[in-house]
């Protein structure tokens, strides 16, 4: 089954790198998203079927907290799995989004082996029989 | 050297090895008097942390920022790169390089609030100046002069 992914993430680098990595790490992809502000990216998720979304948290007009925050308020959270990929390093914060419903965290800069296994750690739960 | 420039030093030393396969090394003095570039990208970003309010920028020539955005995506020389990409390695650099200075003079218990980062296209005046002010840190990137600059203000001043 292919996934539909949206990047969320103000910095051209960054969704062209994730892009890259994903490319590379065996997800089955489908379409691919991007936004560069978590009201774009909520935007996003309203017109478009996404099954995994990655974020950034520091951006302009509306930062990755905000947006994981609606998500959970509008049920989105529940089904589709975020993951934060942040300069953020205060353990708060990372416990905070966590707790929120956020499925994975990776701090910039990332090793792609990282990202890899991020990625597989989500597919190999959405395997698992309910 | 101040304890935070020295701090400074590693964090950028390390970023640039982690993030994009770079390496640091002293400034020859002919590398500041290289020929005048077209263009120089001057990226910074804000954060507060407590009391402290913070500004760290970098700037650097154009050719740099492409070379910087070739190595952070893994490109080759030849590989086609989309200007807006290229001019973007930049501000990423600096947000990387701020979330890892954080941790090191403030630890993971203190909360840091980043701004996003703000780019701006600078002339060969200000490139010059830049590099002679007497806070700015300047190193030789992959042969590329690159300067560095981090303004610490408290509350109480």
């Amino acid at each position: 089954m292919s996934h539909n992914v949206l990047i969320v993430d103000d910095s051209m680098i960054i969704r062209s790198m994730v892009a890259k990595t994903l490319k590379i790490s065996g997800l089955d992809l489908g379409k691919m998203y991007y936004a560069a502000n978590g009201q774009e990216g909520l935007d996003t998720l309203q017109a478009h079927h996404v099954d995994i979304v990655f974020a950034d948290i520091n951006m302009p007009m509306m930062d990755g907290i905000q947006m994981v925050r609606s998500m959970a308020e509008s049920g989105l959270l529940q089904r589709i799995p975020v993951v934060i990929i942040s300069t953020e390093r205060n353990q708060q914060r990372i416990d905070q989004l966590k707790a929120m419903g956020v499925t994975a965290y990776l701090t910039k800069p990332f090793m792609p082996e990282d990202f890899k296994d991020t990625v597989e750690h989500l597919l190999a739960k959405e395997d698992k029989p309910l | 050297m101040t304890d935070k420039a020295l701090i400074l030093s590693r964090v950028l030393e390390k970023t640039f090895e982690d993030f994009a396969f770079m390496f640091i090394d002293a400034v020859p003095t002919h590398a500041l008097n290289a020929p005048e570039a077209e263009a120089y990208i001057q990226a910074a970003i804000t954060y507060v942390a407590g009391q402290e309010k913070g500004r760290l920028s970098v700037m650097a020539s154009a050719e740099f920022c492409r070379c910087l955005s070739r190595n952070i995506l893994g490109l080759e020389t030849e590989d086609p790169l989309d200007p807006g990409i290229a001019e973007s390695g930049l501000s990423e650099l600096i947000n990387v390089a701020c979330g890892s200075l954080a941790e090191a003079l403030y630890g993971t218990d203190a909360v840091v609030d980043l701004e996003p980062p703000v780019q701006t296209v600078c002339s060969e005046r200000e490139w010059k100046q830049f590099i002679s002010d007497q806070p700015t840190l300047v190193l030789l990137v992959d042969d590329y002069p690159v300067g560095f600059r981090l303004d610490v203000t408290t509350n109480m001043e």
